[in-house]
């Protein structure tokens, strides 16, 4: 039996997700042949077998995430012992090396002493009881406190036990509680429920939107816009270049003069200082079949109408079919979200981390509006503004709002 | 049919290349368009190179992947460029290589389990044996071309006729010891054989946005020494211009500098996702110019080659490459004294009290 666990198959990698397992419990697998596919921070990558074998079980199930230093997969290789493979995570030592964990747990990287460098390893590793990684600092917690480091689950990398892992042990004896490992929450899923987990840029979602939501104490002000002007100018425009220049578009272009005059929109929150950006990258967001992205138009001030709208619509397919570099992902000062494309009005939309406001545009309808007296028809264009109520007050969010209106019904003041 | 093998593929835009003074002896069929320099039997000895150089690229990142070797740098594509290259030495000859250049270094005696060492951050991976005159791979790009200067310059004021033959990429070139070592080598003609394996990337960076020169061979002009680019997937063509290099280094002629035209077809490292950087129908152009695929033809060509001794090349490769590992993987871990002694002749203060912690 072998223990085959997850190597950092990267550089510093912590996790990763399995994608598909390439060979099924119960079957069998040949040495070095496909195992598994796993996907890290940074690529899919196919995992192959250390041993020859059955596959008696898997880890975790696709779709889940694993642990680096977890067990990933167990392989019945005809061999007796469960000690590690060469591909472990331990380091068999010599047969008298072998530390009784209980007596003398070995330090993280200790070495066996007096052994000859060049000498070759026993054969014989049946007897080598797993180590127990730990820093000393860790292990001393762990024995002022009475913890038995044997039946703590690791988490950290190699399945080496944290500060973190001895302090919930501490807590669960506290609590008379039952092991470590199974403290997590109660089951709220029964039988007539489905569990779909999360995909990775699922719970990346979450846990921006979290963080922004403990975060950012944001309020939102809402107004609306005759968008005639803007609606004509976006369709001469198009006939004029035999190209679709979308609403988005023009939005971004008029949003970076005002974001000129009141720096503070375009600006990052970082401790006690509030970092104002000189330059203009207006991330758009994107609804795609894996979920919302928000790629960024970087220096967008720089660029016309036209060359911002090429950029959208290559940011909006790479999101689409997940081929956008880090770069194309990263950096946004500020962000437009056009609700209206998918018959939004208005919105209270969630400030992304790192950035102090966003635009939700929603779309243009046929309204009445009073002017000079008279009832008249117009398109009128729902405005969600949210921001940074930490570093900005509402009367700028007003006059921020109020240049904006200005510029969106007339084209001619930000297309200048 | 010269015409056609003289066209590559490079770069984000798959913009065609050629290069009409290419050296190329055998064409993608494996036909000779020139004379072979090696009999045939020296070509199935190579050939048997090729084959063992794949299956230990190959092991490298299987090993990797399983968490048994840290980031490997796979050559999957240049076997020819290196085993071809490597053939043309004496085994007296200097070689200073790099972390991608498993191949030329063991045709040079550096043994697999000493380069799967190198790969798993144990020391003893720089130490090939006593006879083996291999510098230990060099990780930082291009630091090492002057020290293959250096060790051919002493070779040379002490009168003797062995040589130094430096292995780096094209990325290296736009380094400034780049310059230093190939202008020192050429005032001083030393016996030196620079072989750059053009591989089109330098990670993700393709090959014409590393130099707008035409050619990376042809910034040997500049330094007063021969320079030449040959077909680096062509073991014919990379053989005979080494060789031709080599002799003229020892004959007292002065430096040489060989661009191979190769591709990388796997990742920059076990690390690198290429699917970003470059289109996949550049690497499945690769497959057809594989360099191991072209001899084997040749072979077959000439009545050398059968189903039944390619079976028993590949069991003997994959045997020896298992051994190979089997070996690395039974030593002992190194010793402290090893990690701590490798570096200094004498331990610094803060290494000391390092040791003296992990020891006590």
């Amino acid at each position: 039996m072998r223990n085959f666990v997850l190597p950092d198959i990267g550089e510093g990698l912590v996790e990763a997700e399995i994608v598909s397992w390439l060979v099924a419990e119960g079957e069998s697998v040949g040495l070095d042949d496909p195992l598994v596919e796993v996907e890290t921070d940074k690529t899919v990558v196919v995992m192959p077998a250390p041993v020859a074998g059955v596959v008696v079980r898997h880890g975790a199930a696709a779709g889940e995430t694993i642990k680096v230093g977890s067990v990933l997969a167990v392989i019945d290789d005809g061999s007796q012992d469960d000690s590690p493979s060469p591909a472990g995570a331990t380091t068999p030592l010599a047969n008298d090396e072998i530390p009784d964990p209980e007596v003398d747990p070995p330090l993280v990287g200790s070495f066996g002493k007096g052994t000859t460098t060049l000498g070759r390893r026993t054969e014989s590793v049946n007897a080598a009881a797993p180590r127990v990684l730990a820093l000393p600092l860790v292990r001393k917690l762990a024995k002022d406190q009475g913890v038995d480091l044997a039946s703590v689950t690791g988490t950290g990398p190699d399945g080496q036990i944290t500060r973190a892992d001895v302090m919930a042990a501490i807590e669960a004896k506290a609590d008379d509680a039952v092991p470590v490992v199974a403290r997590q929450a109660a089951p709220v899923a029964g039988p007539d429920d489905e569990v779909i987990p999360m995909s990775k840029l699922r719970r990346t979602i979450a846990d921006r939107m979290s963080q922004s939501w403990a975060e950012i104490p944001r309020v939102t002000t809402f107004d609306e816009v005759d968008a005639s002007r803007l609606l004509q100018a976006r369709k001469a425009l198009s006939l004029r270049h035999s190209q679709n220049i979308t609403l988005e578009a023009l939005v971004v272009k008029a949003v970076v003069p005002a974001l000129i005059e009141f720096p503070e929109f375009n600006a990052t929150v970082n401790g006690n200082d509030m970092v104002v950006h000189h330059r203009h990258h207006i991330a758009v967001a994107v609804d795609t079949p894996n979920g919302l992205m928000i790629p960024v138009v970087h220096d967008a001030g720089l660029l016309t109408v036209l060359e911002i709208a090429t950029e959208i619509a290559r940011l909006a397919s790479g999101a689409a079919d997940r081929t956008l570099g880090a770069d194309d992902m990263s950096g946004g000062t500020f962000t437009v979200s056009n609700i209206g494309a998918v018959g939004g009005g208005h919105g209270t939309p969630i400030v992304p981390l790192g950035t102090t406001a966003i635009l939700s545009v929603g779309r243009a309808k046929d309204s009445a509006v009073v002017r000079n007296g008279v009832v008249v028809v117009a398109p009128m264009m729902p405005l969600s503004l949210s921001y940074d109520h930490r570093v900005i007050d509402g009367a700028l969010g007003r006059k921020f709002v109020a240049r904006l209106l200005e510029n969106l019904a007339e084209p001619a003041l930000f297309l200048a | 049919m010269k015409d056609i093998v003289a066209v590559w593929w490079f770069g984000g835009d798959s913009r065609r290349v050629a290069w009409p003074n290419m050296r190329n002896i055998l064409d993608l069929e494996g036909r000779l368009v020139g004379e072979a320099p090696i009999d045939i039997e020296t070509t199935r000895r190579l050939y048997r190179a090729l084959i063992e150089t794949r299956a230990y690229d190959k092991k490298g990142t299987t090993l990797q992947r399983q968490g048994r070797l840290a980031t490997y740098a796979p050559l999957l594509g240049q076997e020819a460029a290196q085993v071809g290259s490597a053939a043309a030495l004496d085994p007296h000859d200097w070689m200073v290589a790099t972390y991608r250049d498993a191949g030329a270094m063991w045709m040079q005696g550096y043994p697999w389990e000493v380069l799967l060492l190198s790969r798993s951050g144990d020391e003893r991976g720089g130490r090939p044996p006593v006879h083996v005159d291999v510098l230990p791979p060099s990780i930082t790009v291009g630091a090492h071309m002057i020290h293959a200067v250096g060790i051919s310059w002493a070779e040379k004021l002490q009168g003797t006729d062995r040589i130094a033959i430096t292995y780096f990429g094209d990325g290296a070139t736009s380094e400034g010891d780049f310059h230093e070592a190939m202008n020192f080598a050429g005032v001083f003609k030393t016996p030196t054989v620079f072989l750059c394996q053009n591989n089109g990337y330098a990670i993700s960076m393709p090959r014409e946005r590393q130099t707008a020169s035409d050619t990376i061979a042809q910034k040997a002009d500049a330094y007063g020494m021969v320079g030449e680019q040959v077909d680096g997937n062509d073991l014919f063509a990379v053989y005979e211009a080494t060789k031709e290099a080599v002799d003229r280094a020892r004959a007292g002629e002065g430096a040489t500098l060989i661009e191979a035209v190769t591709y990388r077809v796997g990742p920059h490292t076990t690390n690198d996702d290429p699917g970003r950087y470059r289109d996949p129908e550049e690497e499945r152009l690769a497959l057809d110019r594989d360099p191991i695929e072209r001899v084997r033809r040749y072979l077959e060509h000439e009545g050398a080659w059968d189903a039944d001794w390619e079976e028993a090349v590949q069991a003997k490769a994959s045997t020896t490459i298992e051994r190979a590992v089997e070996l690395a993987e039974s030593l002992l871990p190194p010793s402290p004294e090893d990690i701590f002694g490798a570096v200094y002749e004498e331990m610094s203060p803060d290494l000391r009290r390092q040791f003296e912690q992990v020891t006590s």
